[in-house]
């Protein structure tokens, strides 16, 4: 291992385990029996008069946490298994043939929509009075909206499916770019051979291989979706909410009761998070199951069999995800008609009036927000792209291993944010670091670091090793090689790596409410803190405002190196 | 001052797996010929003289380049030029900036004295006033060409040519390979090529070592 990955260890793994010690350890605090206050953070000398902490007892009395809990859990399980199970069906129906590479397209913007704005626009769309409601109801003659509760409605539809628009486009993105390895196309023609129709057959061949390679990104996923703040807030339920959100309010409160009361929480999130992460392990094992035992069955002989499996999956599987494509497209219909409605009356499919009001609105209020989502995004883009590189050129120096690295880096993403974020918030405040642009740069640096690095390191692997002998062999040396052939040849993916971060990094909001302690708003922070008091107008204009500069970046991602490379052929 | 290339007591190894030994020298302007079926350590030979040999591999004995012993120097400062199977021109860099790569730098020397040089070597490959051009935008055997101009302006001592036809269609083979063995020899560097092509080696006119 070289220093530099030592380094890297220590500067991703130190935060996190500080982080999380100090997010969990005020749940164990005691009050003395003279009423003094025990806190195992500061002393450890005196014992402990019981043997649970209180910050329990008062997190289990607190009405409504076990469905608060089980919310989270099961936003946690149902968000990955809709996301995986549409995109496989999909990948498995289109045989990645024309359709999936334009669904791909059509997909990858929708991952540049920060998680917020999609909620938001899904609230607009799916809500009674939403536009959705409004097309059925000029079909169908309906003079009121209908009576129903779909955005924080405890069944947790909305929360779940708001996760799934989003999850899905991610998971398919990260299943095409592992598929190539699984030489889908030989499998899929040896097993139709074998006599199974060409979804079956996919399923049967091309998925166990394939979903090894997405396992890490899916851990990812299941962590996120049981322990999301921003989208919770938007689409989950209010009567309890989820976990993850009575811990931000506990935690922000100033009585430190409730800070104890969080960090008990904060343990019970890392309980459900681990729990979603367990449960999904042993489907993963029932499901190997059900696979050995489907093949051992044998190839299906008989032209009925073949046709009826493959009759109801094939149409599912075109159906699913470009349908959820199509729903985020209109919601985003829906949050730009709001952006720009004045009088809108139901059932009215467009609004009777039109106004820049909510615009001009925000237009004076923007600018602070906006600096500061662009200085954070790129403080931390920055950093990560240079420790990346450093990383990276020192591995590829001394030819060690990097397996092991890249797995650690995905553990910022498999803790959950609340947990890890609220320590680093404690481990300021107890260093009396103010809450600062600056610290609230570093928290973004541990979730774009992940992608960065992965994006570069892919970069890395990728080059062509002949390029830097070549260079050597005409007496190059090693800063020569560096910036003269790898950056140039590189640069594609330096572009890439640059704008994913500044994506992440702009749509983030827990860093950025919990470190800035609300003194550091973004256009993100300042967009949620719309969801209780906005109108559907400023909610539309924010949540435009918000996925604009993410949509620049991811356009500036495909442009850029046209641009760049225009009189270079040989580099696109 | 070249006194050519010397390989003394060289032997390769995988393991304990013997890959070849070999020993013997090549003279100024002499193309030596190194045949064999892949896997008989041809490329090996050729990373080891020329510096980066893998971490898979053990080799043992001594090469000289000029009378120096080079096994300690690192390949960017061994003054030996390789030519690979591809061409190889930097995508990112326009024809005229390929060859400015390697072009040693003189103490005193004006950019414009710098580009009158690019521009003569252009000139010498018949590819004059090609030096804004993009190098995706040339021909196969013009590739081959500009990669063969780019290592001789690298001025080096030696030169290992790793199968460098072999990725030509027939008719371009036959053209390529007269024009870089008589440019190697009017150059008088030693060279040594590696290849499982018989005609290659008998247009090379040097010595042939079978393994």
């Amino acid at each position: 291992m070289t220093w530099a990955t030592r380094f890297l260890f220590l500067l991703l793994g130190a935060p996190l385990l500080v982080g999380s010690i100090l997010a969990l350890a005020p749940a164990f605090a005691y009050y003395m029996p003279d009423g003094s206050f025990n806190d195992p953070l500061n002393h450890s000398s005196n014992h402990p008069a019981g043997l649970i902490p209180p910050a329990f007892f008062a997190l289990v009395s607190t009405p409504g946490i076990a469905t608060s809990a089980m919310t989270s859990l099961l936003a946690g399980l149902l968000t990955p298994a809709l996301s995986l199970v549409s995109v496989f069906l999909f990948l498995a129906a289109t045989q990645t043939g024309r359709a999936s590479k334009l669904i791909a397209q059509l997909a990858a913007p929708v991952l540049a929509i920060p998680h917020a704005a999609a909620a938001f626009a899904l609230a607009l769309l799916l809500a009674p009075t939403g536009v959705a409601s409004r097309l059925v109801a000029t079909l169908a003659g309906w003079e009121l909206p209908p009576d129903y509760l779909f955005i924080n409605h405890p069944n947790s539809v909305a929360l779940v499916l708001g996760l799934a628009l989003k999850e899905a486009p991610f998971v398919l993105l990260v299943a095409l770019a592992a598929l190539p390895s699984t030489a889908a196309p030989r499998r899929v023609a040896l097993a139709r051979t074998l006599g199974y129709g060409p979804t079956t057959a996919w399923l049967l061949t091309v998925a166990p291989a394939l979903y090894p390679l997405i396992r890490l990104p899916l851990f990812a996923v299941i962590v996120f979706a049981s322990s999301t703040v921003d989208v919770a807030l938007i689409l989950g339920p209010s009567l309890p909410p989820t976990l993850s959100v009575r811990l931000v309010e506990w935690f922000v409160a100033p009585e430190i009761e409730q800070r104890q009361l969080a960090s008990a929480a904060a343990l019970l999130q890392l309980f459900i998070s681990l729990s979603a992460l367990g449960i999904w392990l042993l489907f993963e094992r029932l499901i190997a199951r059900a696979y050995a035992t489907i093949a051992a069955r044998g190839a299906p002989r008989e032209a009925s069999r073949v046709s009826r499996f493959e009759a109801v999956l094939t149409p599912v599987g075109n159906a699913l995800l470009p349908i959820s494509l199509v729903l985020v497209l209109m919601g985003i219909a829906a949050l730009c008609l709001a952006s720009v409605g004045g009088q809108w009356r139901y059932p009215t499919i467009l609004p009777t009036t039109w106004s820049l009001q909510h615009w001009s609105a925000a237009l004076s209020s923007w600018q602070a927000p906006l600096f500061n989502a662009i200085a954070i995004a790129l403080l931390s883009v920055t950093a990560a792209i240079v420790l990346s590189l450093v990383t990276l050129e020192a591995q590829a120096r001394s030819r060690a291993g990097t397996a092991s690295l890249s797995t650690f880096l995905y553990l910022p993403l498999l803790i959950p944010q609340v947990v890890f974020i609220s320590g680093i918030a404690v481990f300021a405040e107890r260093t009396r670091l103010p809450p600062s642009l600056l610290l609230v740069a570093v928290g973004h640096f541990f979730f774009v670091m992940p992608y960065v690095y992965l994006t570069l390191q892919s970069g890395y692997a990728r080059l062509d090793s002949r390029w830097l002998l070549l260079a050597k062999t005409l007496g190059a040396s090693r800063t020569v090689c560096f910036w003269r052939v790898r950056i140039p040849l590189m640069s594609t993916q330096l572009i890439t790596a640059a704008m994913l971060g500044l994506t992440i990094s702009l749509s983030l909001y827990l860093p950025t409410q919990i470190l800035g302690a609300g003194r550091v708003p973004t256009i993100t922070t300042e967009a949620i803190a719309l969801v209780s008091s906005g109108s559907r107008g400023t909610i539309g204009t924010w949540a435009l405002l918000q996925s604009a500069l993410p949509t620049l970046c991811f356009m500036l991602a495909l442009l850029l190196p046209r641009l760049i490379w225009s009189k270079r052929k040989g580099m696109l | 001052m070249n006194n050519g290339l010397e390989l003394q007591n060289v032997s390769l190894r995988v393991g304990s797996r013997q890959l070849l030994a070999l020993s013997c020298s090549v003279a100024p302007g002499e193309v030596i010929t190194v045949m064999g079926a892949s896997g008989t350590g041809k490329s090996t030979l050729l990373a080891f003289i020329a510096g980066f040999l893998g971490d898979a591999f053990t080799a043992e004995g001594k090469v000289f380049l000029s009378g120096k012993e080079l096994n300690t120097v690192p390949a960017e400062q061994r003054r030996i030029g390789l030519l690979f199977q591809d061409a190889l021109l930097f995508p990112h860099l326009s024809v005229a900036a390929n060859l400015k790569f390697g072009l040693i730098r003189k103490v005193g020397e004006s950019p414009e004295a710098r580009d009158s040089l690019i521009e003569q070597a252009l000139e010498k490959i018949g590819l004059a006033g090609f030096g804004d051009r993009d190098p995706s935008s040339l021909s196969g055997g013009q590739q081959s060409r500009v990669a063969l101009m780019r290592l001789l302006l690298s001025e080096p001592h030696a030169i290992l040519l790793d199968e460098p036809f072999s990725n030509l269609d027939m008719q371009l083979r036959e053209e390529i390979r007269t024009f870089t063995f008589d440019t190697l020899r009017a150059a008088n560097v030693p060279a040594f090529l590696v290849t499982h092509d018989l005609a290659d080696a008998q247009a090379a006119g040097g010595r042939i070592i079978a393994l």
